[in-house]
């Protein structure tokens, strides 16, 4: 660990570098030494499918998809969607984000194996990471030595351990470097914004605990939209929180002099814009999310920062409008909200994977019978309802061909998005503490709303609570400030009442009108400081992200909960963020490093000794998992609550808790890609082979 | 350039060219990586087992289902030459349960363990008080085809 340099701000005037100091790049480098340890090359859920072949076709140099590269069987994906007598892929932003990716995959599969490849890069990856953590440590030559030399070790056993991975494979490996990549992205933005408040030392446990502490490591070689969103949201808030204070003037070619926080403020609206090409109603909703924030809490509202607003939102819009204007023609209806395609329409898909036009009908017909005899499905969890892309993404639709773009878009929008969307909430309404304590709370088998049969019936699905149970330090932050205010003002008024015993405990406020109190609100919340302004837009990202998904959750297929997968990083800015959390790294983090290893390890050795005997299941396996990082939650709620209402003085026992709650995700994480969801070929099966010996997959 | 640089710089320079020497242009063919193929081996076994019996119980930790719970195929060769595998296949034909199992039998092979993972089945799908079950171990290969184990069992639901 680094001296904490605590309240130290950065260099204003020249730091534009994107990893602020060298913690920064030891971050960056870890977290995809880590997330990148576990990688399966292979595909997980079925909708993949499709956006992997958006992207070979993108490639090639058309937005239709005119040849299937990857299929699970022949015939349709998930995913794919007809327009016009057209494929497309349901979601280009990310096809073409992974666009170069692709080309360097390409280019390298020319010259070696693709397995081999990606076992180099991680061990080259390893060599950085051990040298930045040296620089870190003032012990670059040992770390830099030792780093080369297990990287070195590790590439050896990966070369005579590797299994071939198809060369064709590039077009998956590119979605799924890009989702690693977006995973070092935002354990480095929560680095960054926890350091700007609190100190390098609060902002590497932060940084670092977005991929042990969390499911992102997961879905980072998933490659579903979550964690490209996820660090949207991380970059979002850092650069929220760097925006706050409009800082110095910094010169811009064309644009002249301008203040480092209206250039932010225009990427960040960019960088919002841009999520709505990778999921429109994500995009709607972090834009709308940010924007209220921004502008709630702007330093300066001058012409010209709207103006770089506006520029902003126009520059992150455009691929999408682009996009959609191309495939659908209208700028707001994107490829996943057109008609799903299923075989038998006028498209076909020949053997070879050729897309087929206007195929007679009874040709069609033979081929899909041909086709229909897919493989019994192996693993868990890989498929996906049409409609868990979304809440309007249920992709049936009945209106034919004959539609105007106009006629079929307000249909959609009345049948599934936003009305629909609100009806659901407003019928459901009875059922919502059913919903909420199945998502958030507690599992179990859910027997509403969780369509089991797609994953062959195995209770997989767990809450947020049991995928992160780390989430118990902001609730138990909650209560025991709540408590620790009841008993002050309890103390203070009887204090107050024991000095005017006349009774002249006048009203505080004059009754004001609501005006008058909105007025007043919206004043205190622009002069509030950064560090609270952040909160509140990260509690408000939270919060629209948990209704966004409210009508679909909990669903088949979410694991853990991966819907709010994005709102992570938010809410491990706002643990970070607790007074308690705050104080108990105030001096050292080694209590906190040593419940999160001495936590592993019993974890470990539970592993080794209990699941031999009780010899579970895949869903009991992950129910298990489940309960035990339930009361790792409620430990960790109750100890926060306690130290927060000043009934415990001792900080090494919240950071201890939370260094525990933290291995407890670890382990799940690490158990569900090592052992319970195998489905594709270990990048680096020296790591599976290393975890082996570990017994940490028996 | 200190010691540790140059360890770095060799140790780069040593996964680099490794991954040219193995890469399809210098003559790493594709040839040596397709040993996992079936062959046209074959086995002589001596003796097959399953490790426990199969059978229906409740899920725990509040899984809500009903697990058939799938016993592994420990099978023992008395000799074995070339390659072929190991197809072991559990059927449950009232509940539309058929799933296969296989392992890869090399030369030389003594003993073969086949897993199979339990199935969950949601509660009300299981309407009946016993169940048929039927259990096969097959030698395969491209030249052998031959049913080594076979079992038909009546499994009960223990309801509880």
């Amino acid at each position: 660990m680094t001296e904490p340099a605590a309240g130290v701000e950065e260099a204003p005037t020249r730091n534009w570098s994107l990893f602020g100091d060298s913690l920064g790049v030891a971050v960056f480098l870890g977290a995809l030494v880590i997330a990148g340890s576990t990688w399966q090359v292979g595909f997980f859920i079925t909708d993949t499918y499709a956006v992997a072949n958006g992207l070979v076709n993108v490639a090639e140099g058309h937005l239709t998809v005119d040849r299937i590269e990857y299929s699970l069987t022949l015939g349709s994906q998930p995913g794919l969607h007809v327009v016009d007598g057209y494929l497309y892929a349901r979601n280009y932003g990310q096809a073409f984000l992974a666009l170069p990716l692709y080309y360097a995959l390409e280019a390298l599969t020319g010259v070696a194996r693709l397995e081999l490849v990606l076992a180099a890069g991680w061990s080259l990856l390893v060599v950085a990471a051990c040298r930045q953590v040296g620089v870190v440590l003032d012990r670059r030559r040992l770390f830099q030595t030792g780093g080369s030399l297990l990287a070195v070790g590790l590439f050896g056993a990966s070369v005579a351990s590797a299994t071939p991975v198809e060369a064709g494979l590039t077009g998956l490996v590119a979605l799924q470097a890009l989702s690693l990549l977006a995973v070092a992205v935002t354990a480095l933005a929560t680095y960054r914004l926890c350091a700007r408040f609190h100190g390098t030392r609060v902002g590497a446990v932060a940084g670092v605990g977005t991929v042990l502490a969390t499911p992102l490591w997961f879905w980072a070689t998933v490659p579903k939209r979550h964690t490209l969103v996820a660090a949207a949201v991380a970059v979002l808030l850092y650069w929220f929180a760097a925006s706050r204070q409009s800082g110095p003037r910094v010169t811009l070619p064309l644009v002249g002099a301008v203040r480092k926080a209206v250039v932010l403020r225009s990427l960040a609206y960019a960088l919002a814009g841009l999520v709505a090409w990778v999921h429109a109603f994500e995009g709607v909703v972090i834009l709308g999310t940010f924007a209220v924030a921004d502008l709630a809490t702007a330093s300066t509202t001058s012409r010209r920062a709207l103006v770089a607003v506006v520029v902003g939102v126009s520059v992150g819009l455009a691929p999408f409008v682009a996009t959609n204007l191309l495939v659908t023609g209208s700028p707001v209806e994107p490829p996943r909200l057109t008609e799903s395609y299923h075989p038998n329409d006028e498209v076909d898909i020949g053997p070879g994977g050729a897309v087929q036009h206007d195929v007679p009908a009874e040709e069609a017909a033979g081929q899909s019978v041909e086709s229909g005899g897919g493989g019994q499905s192996s693993g868990s969890a890989d498929s996906e309802d049409g409609q868990a892309g979304g809440p309007a993404g249920d992709g049936t639709d009945s209106s034919g061909d004959g539609r105007s773009a106009v006629g079929a878009l307000t249909e959609r929008v009345r049948s599934s998005s936003a009305f629909g969307y609100v009806t659901r909430i407003v019928a459901d309404a009875s059922e919502a503490p059913s919903r909420l304590y199945h998502t958030y709370v507690r599992s179990g088998r859910i027997e509403d709303g969780v369509r089991y049969s797609v994953n062959d019936e195995e209770t997989v699905e767990l809450t947020l609570a049991e995928s992160v149970p780390l989430v118990g330090a902001l609730v138990g932050g909650l209560f025991g400030a709540l408590a620790f205010g009841l008993w002050a003002s309890w103390r203070s008024r009887r204090g107050r009442s024991r000095l005017r015993s006349d009774g002249g405990t006048g009203g505080r406020w004059p009754a004001g009108s609501p005006v008058e109190t909105v007025r007043r609100l919206s004043g205190r919340i622009r002069g509030g400081d950064p560090a609270s302004q952040t909160d509140g837009f990260a509690l408000v990202a939270f919060g629209a992200y948990a209704t966004l998904y409210y009508p679909l959750l909990p669903l088949q297929s979410q694991l853990t909960v991966r819907y709010v997968l994005p709102v992570v990083p938010a809410l491990v800015y706002l643990v970070a963020r607790r007074r308690v959390v705050r104080r108990s790294l105030a001096v050292t983090a080694r209590p906190l490093v040593a419940g999160y290893v001495l936590a592993l390890a019993a974890g470990v050795v539970a592993l080794t000794v209990v699941f031999p005997a009780l010899d579970p299941a895949v869903g009991e396996a992950m129910q298990l998992h489940a309960l035990a990082n339930l009361a790792v939650c409620g430990v960790l709620l109750g100890t926060v609550a306690t130290t927060r209402a000043s009934l415990v003085d001792d900080t090494r026992i919240t950071a201890g808790a939370l260094g525990v709650a933290g291995a407890a995700t670890t382990l799940l994480v690490v158990r569900m890609q090592l052992v319970y969801f195998e489905y594709g070929t270990y990048a680096l099966p020296v790591v599976r082979h290393l975890a082996d010996g570990l017994a940490v997959s028996a | 350039m200190d010691a540790s640089r140059a360890v770095t710089v060799l140790s780069v320079a040593v996964v680099l060219v490794t991954l040219v020497v193995t890469g399809p242009l210098v003559g790493g063919s594709d040839a040596d990586r397709t040993t996992t193929e079936l062959g046209d081996g074959t086995a002589t076994v001596e003796r097959v087992q399953l490790t426990d019996s199969p059978s229906f119980s409740s899920g725990r930790f509040g899984t809500g289902v009903v697990y058939l719970r799938i016993p592994d195929a420990a099978v023992e060769f008395t000799s074995t030459s070339g390659r072929s595998r190991l197809v072991y296949r559990v059927a449950v034909p009232a509940l539309g349960f058929d799933r296969v199992g296989t392992a890869t039998v090399d030369s030389g092979t003594i003993r073969r363990q086949v897993t199979m993972s339990d199935r969950a089945f949601a509660p009300d799908t299981l309407d009946r008080d016993r169940y048929r079950v039927n259990v096969t171990v097959r030698v395969q290969s491209f030249t052998v085809d031959r049913t080594v184990f076979r079992r038909n069992l009546t499994v009960g639901v223990d309801d509880d």
